[in-house]
């Protein structure tokens, strides 16, 4: 069965009472986390993880995608509403939406950011499903070498894609590498950094490090930032569901080339690893702007500015499966964990994955859809006026919530004491880290890549009889490589000289 | 400036002595079978030359530059009392079960988040609904098998 075929049938599997139920419940939980300041659905997703063990892989799919796309969306709502981004993607949104709040347009505002995320995610997922096979064909071209040097050169961008921080991105990548190589070796059946303890032989396995990064440590970094004061004023609590409907002149002023572009450059910065959601809601908000026929209105309310920012931040979705689904390389933490449901489930990504197991991934593609077109608008329909509210739950209830389920969650997934003590080590290691201002999240990238860089070294050493040649006389190798300087000549070399 | 020194000093030197251990755990790694230079030693090789070299390239840059942190100050007490009650949760949940565990721990990390004065009622009341409602969740809902009481 093709890509779109398996799509389109799947649309029969989601519409199964429990699928859609895990859907639904995915989308209302990534609403809630990427809402609530402080919160984000990388967070609502680690959490998740170890429940989707006891799931089927299609229920726990559907689930991480709606959480996604859930996510990405509802950082606008405090953005618009209290100026207060629930996610960096809707920093540019919160610039011109909170603009328009105080001018009395609040939900008009939320009404755009809505719509431009639902155009933003159709169109991410479209391109997904076309693209992706295409993609996955390239990738059979690709031998050995060029697996190391694709690894490679993912690992590099995700690095320097950290500006100003970049040392310390490498820094924690190292970490991460050196973390998942505790355990037995890639090649041979050899423990390697046991210090002759068992517990070390089977290695650190990754819920631990996800439930200590991504949980344990927001919740240490919120027991220093103390309580969050929420300038809620009137208008924000009068917002009325008749005023959500952006009016067609406002959507016609704005254009369709503008949500089709801005979704097509959120799509391919979602294809390169370690951009995500905010830098495609950058670019796509600056491109707006540059050619946009009313730029004074820019940074006092701007429609079009909501638009294009929610719609490339949306359809940045689609594209960052496209690398996770066909190499095996997430380029952000939320595909990084999707990966992990993959793995867990017995998936390899790849050309076999797209082809031979469509039907188990299709139902994701589908959910990512339908959260787009669906569930964005009738969240904000039926939500919209208690968004508020539901942000200003307390703190109080809401750390000791997501610390049980974050130490329960260890448990059920590894049923290991020694395990679950690595959460809270990792917990602690990356609140250091990111109160000294070293990012945590190529940590995560390091561990998830590492051993696939080392596997595809190894094996093209051997397969060259320890020849390093071989990564440049191979065509594929080549072309990877000679990527990695373009993008550090542009993302490093050249800003340094314009600075 | 000698605390801003010493904070500057402690995630370097933290990832020193992780490196270090990594470093000697390279040594004991068995050979197995030939794979020449580029064998099970290489890359862990490697990856802690980097480390060190970026860790010292980040020693010099932290101190060239004076860049803010994320947290101007830490707050150790709240850490403290987050990071043993974790503890004492992991170790009580394995020996006494959810459902004496997490009322405890919840109680205690509600303490932790509750700003200005602290209801002992409100407190008792949501650690119970907070372990009745996850119980519910994972045991009813995710089919989870938890230990509920005393080990059992």
């Amino acid at each position: 069965m093709d890509m779109f075929s398996a799509f389109i049938s799947s649309f029969s599997t989601i519409l199964q009472p429990e699928v859609l139920g895990y859907m639904i419940s995915g989308f209302l939980i990534g609403t809630f986390f990427g809402a609530m300041p402080g919160l984000t659905s990388v967070l609502a997703i680690a959490l998740l993880l170890p429940i989707t063990y006891s799931l089927d892989v299609v229920s726990a799919l559907v689930m991480c995608s709606s959480i996604f796309m859930a996510g990405m969306y509802s950082g606008s709502i405090t953005a618009i509403t209290i100026n207060i981004p629930g996610a960096p993607s809707s920093v540019m949104t919160a610039v011109e939406g909170n603009a328009l709040m105080k001018k009395g347009y609040g939900a008009n505002a939320l009404g755009h950011a809505a719509l431009g995320s639902m155009v933003g995610g159709v169109i991410g997922v479209l391109l997904l499903v076309f693209l992706a096979p295409l993609t996955a064909k390239l990738s059979l071209y690709i031998q050995t070498p060029g697996k190391f040097s694709l690894i490679l050169f993912s690992l590099i961008v995700i690095i320097i894609s950290h500006k100003g921080f970049i040392t310390r991105a490498a820094i924690a990548s190292l970490m991460g590498i050196m973390i998942a190589s505790i355990g037995i070796d890639v090649m041979q059946p050899i423990s390697r950094f046991d210090y002759g303890t068992e517990a070390l032989m089977e290695g650190i396995e990754m819920m631990p490090l996800i439930i200590g990064v991504f949980a344990i440590s927001e919740i240490i970094y919120q027991t220093q930032v103390g309580k969050l004061h929420l300038n809620i004023d009137d208008d924000a609590k009068k917002i009325r569901r008749r005023d959500f409907f952006p009016k067609i002149s406002e959507i016609k002023a704005i254009g369709f080339w503008t949500y089709l572009k801005s979704s097509i450059i959120g799509y391919m910065v979602g294809v390169l690893p370690g951009a995500g959601g905010s830098v495609a809601a950058f670019i796509s908000y600056a491109d707006a702007k540059r050619k946009s026929k009313k730029q004074q209105e820019y940074g006092s309310g701007s429609r079009e500015g909501i638009a294009a920012a929610e719609s490339a931040n949306n359809s940045m979705c689609g594209g960052a499966f496209v690398p996770m689904l066909v190499f095996g390389i997430p380029g952000d933490p939320t595909t990084a964990i999707v990966l992990g449901v993959l793995m867990i489930n017995g998936l390899q990504p790849g050309v076999r994955l797209l082809e031979n197991q469509v039907d188990l991934i299709a139902p994701m593609f589908a959910s990512l859809f339908i959260s787009a077109l669906i569930l964005i608008p009738l969240t904000l329909f039926i939500l919209g006026p208690y968004f508020i509210k539901i942000v200003s739950i307390k703190r109080s209830i809401l750390y000791p919530c997501i610390a049980v389920v974050a130490i329960v969650g260890s448990y059920v997934a590894t049923y290991s004491m020694f395990q679950m003590s690595m959460a809270i080590v990792f917990g602690l290691i990356a609140f250091l880290m990111r109160a000294n201002n070293y990012p945590t999240v190529p940590l995560l990238l390091g561990y998830v890549l590492g051993p696939g860089l080392e596997q595809y070294f190894r094996r093209s050493m051997s397969l060259n009889d320890g020849n390093p040649s071989i990564f440049i006389t191979n065509l594929d190798s080549l072309f990877f490589i000679l990527l990695t300087f373009v993008f550090v000549y542009f993302l490093v070399i050249k800003k340094e000289k314009r600075n | 400036m000698k605390s801003s020194i010493i904070r500057k000093l402690s995630i370097p030197v933290l990832f020193i002595i992780i490196s270090i251990i990594y470093f000697l755990g390279i040594d004991s790694i068995d050979i197995g079978y030939d794979e020449g230079v580029f064998g099970a030693k290489f890359v862990p090789t490697i990856t802690v030359s980097l480390m060190f070299t970026f860790i010292v390239i980040d020693i010099i840059k932290s101190f060239k530059e004076d860049k803010i942190f994320e947290i101007k100050k830490i707050e150790f007490k709240p850490i403290i009392i987050f990071t043993t009650a974790t503890i004492m949760y992991l170790i009580f949940f394995n020996l006494f079960g959810y459902l004496l565990s997490t009322p405890l721990y919840v109680f205690i990390v509600y303490v932790c988040f509750s700003d200005g004065k602290i209801s002992i009622i409100k407190a008792t009341l949501t650690s119970i609904i907070v372990t009745t409602i996850f119980y519910f969740l994972f045991s009813v809902i995710f089919n989870v098998r938890l230990p509920i009481f005393l080990g059992s």
